[in-house]
């Protein structure tokens, strides 16, 4: 592998990107089928169908967060001269292992992301069966509590036979371990991690502007250059003694206080849009109801298609391997949905989902309020009255024609680890939450509920709400 | 009244008249200002409540005002002097001397407004607005404004406030170099050899070491000489202690560096004091150069220059500049002594130097540090420095200029016995070096601490291992500091993985 060339690449966000020496094997890591899979996967899921533009992938959004984190590398390099002798510097192979943790950061996301996650896999996965399905130890940490994609992450790094794993312990032994541990949350520098995984990250940078680029959207901008040239060191007051990264709050409060507003307005105006959110349930609605036919072996038709055999296997709750994995992207759940809306035998039910979403026969939403969402949903009787009001608009059971939405949207997380810091005069650090002129975003509003339906049925179902709300 | 109008054309009496109607609240007044009702020039009788409005400080500065005031003719005020565009500048000049929080007492407001009178007597122009800036920048102090006002500084700076003034040869002040946009301190230097300033503008000590300020020989259109050094963030003062042993084995090696150079080039600094030494990126700058001569010139001097706290006994002596760089050595050990007894070696803790303004107190004062300087063993005692540093700054501080070290010994002596102390010598090549050995152990240490030394890449280790034994061999490691290197070595061997252990 060489090191000494200047690595080029054209970014839609950032501009040309470019990877000096060591800092190449970003992209040799890039050309691994295990990255190439994101390529398939949009970073938005669905949310092209509301916001046309929204089509890229998830491979971009990882290269944009890998060459983020050499910039913040770059300006930490440059702080840590001021209070760290040269042995114990980030030193040009620290910075790589930065950048390659946050070029893989998002490898284990299944198709749509979220939507897979959700609906497929759903929280309760075996965590054992996959563990052993994947290789890894049923012990560690990730396999314990992690998400599943951060799960199936950590074991395509882990994967020997992957072409990713094998690229990584070519750049030096022991890589793939120590990104697989930096993603975690654990590394030598440990003021490293919060930079991949805070309330201001690069992740979080990268997805911010890229997202707001692709969609079109007026406000999720902020000063991203400032930002990375306010990042400093400092002392957490409380806790180990030991060296954390932050902003210094003299002059990057502003900035800040901006990156946090466009990450809400982009959750509030795209990935909770209502439309967005809507399609997004009517999939999982297709997914549930052919995981339902498949375990009861209705859609027997394609179980018998080897090509879908991955994703038939999930759905029947099964782990799959790592080099199975592999196929499952964005590409082939819309095989998928074509197969399911073309077939002239198998499931009904699954049929008419797949047709309206291949036409964007989209539900609407039914006008009620988020606290008559919630009086319905814990009143068995009322829903029950719900449900006979749309069965006679819908084809198949009426709770596959019925998207119950519920989004909510916090500004600050609320863990120690994971807050963003600002670093005063005198070098300590403190969260951003705590700073006086931020209590204001410290409020979590309740959350929105909506429901959403076939069209037909929105007058009757609405109906149905409000009479027994009244009775 | 058309007629008063232009009788009274100038902006200034109109001023007046709306500060008083300002002053009484009388809003209509003040919408209507330049339409006076004056009755006559005399009308300007009407000043003295006006001037209480002023005088709210007091009766002399309604009296000052007046004598500065009165005397004037409407003609006077359309002259360039006072062009209708510094009525902004009056206003502000007289707003801010009545401020309340500038806490102006009668007494300094009225000999401010006596001096300013005086020197418009003499035809001298003044700039009110800078002068407004100075009265904000030194409340309450005529005498720092007047020095401001009078000092004419060269064309690329703009003054913006006296730095101090303690010293007998120079006003320092603060000052805004106009092309670099920063803020730089401009020195005056009082004593009018021009030779020697020649020579200071020929010598380019702004580019020669990195101890020593970078400083730019200005001249004004009198061709006055003037020294602007950029102005460090930090600068010692009397009150500055040293944090540790680090820190003054620091103060005294980067120092000593700076005096070498000069000693070297045949140059004699002549003020090493706290004041004269700032911090910057954790090293001390040699900064003030308004009395640096060739040591020739200092050799024929009789009269002894300098601060009174740091004069080397010789000078308190009247034996005059026996060996002229020892006066600077002495100086330096006298500011080392300072940063760890709180008192300079011939004076006691809290005592004040009389200042130059006070001859008598201040020749009373030097005859009693000459009979100090001859009871040496009396005041001089280094139990309050850390022992490592006690016979390098005696050997400073010997009476006698013979039998005292020259800087080239400091640097010597230093070298070999503070390594383990001493940014500057660290022996990683790779970088300029911020820390010492001693710092970079420490470092190293706290890093291990908080660190799963699993996490460590075996790179990394071999690295750190590598280093710790080059750390090792650090002539001046104390026995603690020796086996907290080898606890650190014996704790990184123990890390799984072997490869590093064939290094």
């Amino acid at each position: 592998m060489s090191t000494k060339q200047i690595k080029r690449v054209q970014d839609s966000v950032h501009g040309l990107l470019e990877f000096r020496g060591t800092e190449g094997v970003v992209v040799e890591v890039l050309r691994t089928p295990e990255l190439q899979r994101l390529r398939r996967i949009r970073q938005l899921g669905l949310a092209h169908y509301v916001f046309p533009g929204a089509e890229h992938s998830r491979l971009t959004h990882c290269l944009g967060a890998a060459y983020l984190a050499l910039r913040f590398a770059h300006q930490i390099q440059i702080e840590a001269s001021e209070h760290f002798v040269p042995v114990l510097m980030p030193d040009e192979n620290a910075v790589a292992d930065f950048a390659l943790a946050a070029l893989c950061h998002d490898l284990g996301h299944g198709p749509l992301s979220h939507a897979w996650e959700r609906e497929v896999i759903g929280d309760s996965f075996r965590r054992d069966a996959w563990a052993n399905a994947l290789g890894l130890d049923p012990n560690e940490r990730i396999c314990q509590n992690g998400k599943w994609h951060e799960v199936i992450g950590q074991a395509l790094l882990a994967w020997e036979d992957g072409q990713l794993h094998k690229v990584l312990e070519n750049h030096e032994t022991g890589t793939s371990e120590r990104i697989r541990k930096l993603l975690a949350g654990e590394y030598y520098l440990g003021y490293l991690p919060r930079l991949l995984n805070s309330d201001v990250d690069v992740d979080r940078s990268d997805f911010i502007m890229r997202d707001t680029h692709h969609t079109g959207v007026a406000y999720g901008r902020f000063d991203i250059d400032w930002i990375i040239s306010t990042c400093t060191f400092g002392r957490l007051q409380k806790g180990p003694n030991s060296w954390v990264l932050g902003f210094d709050q003299r002059k990057s409060l502003r900035a800040l206080e901006q990156f946090l507003i466009a990450r809400r307005a982009l959750y509030e105006t795209v990935y909770q849009h209502k439309t967005v959110r809507c399609i997004e349930g009517m999939v999982a609605l297709l997914l549930r109801r052919l995981k339902e036919a498949v375990r009861t072996g209705t859609e027997g038709r394609l179980a018998q298609l080897d090509i879908l055999r991955p994703v038939i296997n999930m759905m029947r709750g099964e782990a799959v391997q790592p080099a199975d994995l592999m196929r499952v992207d964005d590409f082939f759940l819309f095989v998928l949905i074509d197969a399911v809306a073309s077939g002239s035998t198998g499931d009904e039910t699954a049929r008419d989902l797949a047709n309206r979403i291949q036409a964007r026969d989209l539900f609407k939403q039914i006008p009620v309020s988020s606290e008559e969402v919630m009086e319905l949903l814990t009143s068995p009787e009322r829903l029950e009255e719900f449900h006979d009001s749309i069965q006679p608009y819908v084809p198949g059971p009426s709770k596959y024609y019925v998207v119950w939405d519920k989004v909510q949207f916090n500004m600050f997380s609320d863990s120690d680890e994971t807050s963003a810091l600002l670093i005063n005069d005198s070098g300590v650090a403190s969260p951003l939450q705590d700073h006086p002129s931020l209590s204001a975003y410290r409020y979590s509003p309740p959350p929105v509920r909506r429901i959403f339906t076939v069209r037909s049925a929105i007058e009757s179902a609405t109906r149905a709400i409000r009479r027994s709300r009244q009775s | 009244m058309g007629d008063y109008c232009s009788l009274l054309a100038d902006n200034y009496i109109c001023h007046l008249a709306a500060y008083h109607s300002y002053c009484n609240k009388n809003q209509e007044l003040i919408s209507r200002k330049g339409f006076f009702l004056l009755e006559s020039i005399d009308a300007i009788d009407s000043l003295p409540s006006f001037l209480k409005a002023l005088g709210l400080l007091g009766p002399k500065t309604a009296e000052a005002t007046r004598y500065l005031l009165l005397p004037i003719q409407p003609s006077l005020f359309k002259t360039e002097s006072l062009a209708s565009n510094d009525d902004d500048a009056l206003d502000g000049f007289v707003r801010s001397l009545i401020d309340p929080n500038a806490k102006w007492s009668d007494d300094e407001a009225a000999s401010l407004l006596h001096a300013l009178s005086e020197r418009k007597s003499h035809g001298d122009l003044i700039d009110f607005s800078a002068v407004t800036r100075w009265v904000n920048n030194h409340p309450n102090d005529a005498a720092s404004i007047i020095q401001c006002v009078d000092v004419d500084p060269p064309d690329e700076v703009d003054i913006i406030r006296v730095l101090s003034q303690s010293g007998s040869q120079k006003v320092v002040y603060l000052a805004s170099w106009r092309s670099m946009q920063r803020e730089v301190v401009v020195k005056k230097i009082i004593r009018t050899d021009e030779s020697a300033a020649r020579e200071m503008e020929s010598f380019p000590l702004n580019l020669s070491h990195p101890n020593i300020i970078e400083t730019h020989p200005l001249r004004n259109k009198k061709g006055e000489v003037f020294f602007a050094e950029l102005r460090l963030a930090e600068v010692l003062d009397d009150r500055w202690q040293a944090a540790g042993i680090q820190d003054g084995s620091n103060l005294l090696f980067d120092i000593a560096s700076a005096l070498k150079y000069l000693h070297d080039h045949k140059r004699v600094h002549g003020d090493v004091k706290p004041d004269n030494i700032g911090k910057d990126a954790g090293e001390f700058i040699l900064l003030d150069f308004g009395i640096c001569r060739p040591t020739g010139e200092f050799a024929n001097e009789l009269t002894a220059t300098g601060s009174l706290r740091t004069r080397a006994p010789e000078l308190l002596l009247n034996e005059g500049y026996v060996d002229p760089p020892k006066v600077d050595v002495w100086a330096l050990g006298a500011t080392i002594f300072n940063a760890y007894c709180g008192r300079f070696p011939l004076t006691s803790c809290g005592e004040r130097v009389p200042r130059v303004s006070e001859p008598v107190a201040r020749e009373e004062f030097e005859s009693l540090l000459a009979t100090r300087a001859r009871e040496w063993n009396q005041w001089v005692e280094f139990s309050k420095l850390p022992e490592e540093l006690r016979s390098i700054v005696a050997a400073m501080l010997e009476p006698r200029p013979a039998a005292r070290i020259s800087s080239s010994n400091v640097i010597d002596r230093a070298t070999k016995e503070l390594p383990a102390l001493i940014r500057g010598l660290n022996s990683d090549p790779s970088r300029r070096q911020r820390f010492s050995p001693l710092e970079e152990l420490h470092q190293i240490g706290e890093f291990m601490g908080h660190t799963r030394l699993k996490l460590i890449p075996r790179r990394k280790t071999a690295e750190m291992i590598a280093r710790l034994r080059d750390l090792q061999g650090t002539p001046g490691f104390s026995k603690k500091e020796q086996d907290a290197t080898r606890q650190l070595l014996t704790d990184l061997d123990k890390v799984p993985g072997d490869e590093h252990k064939a290094d």
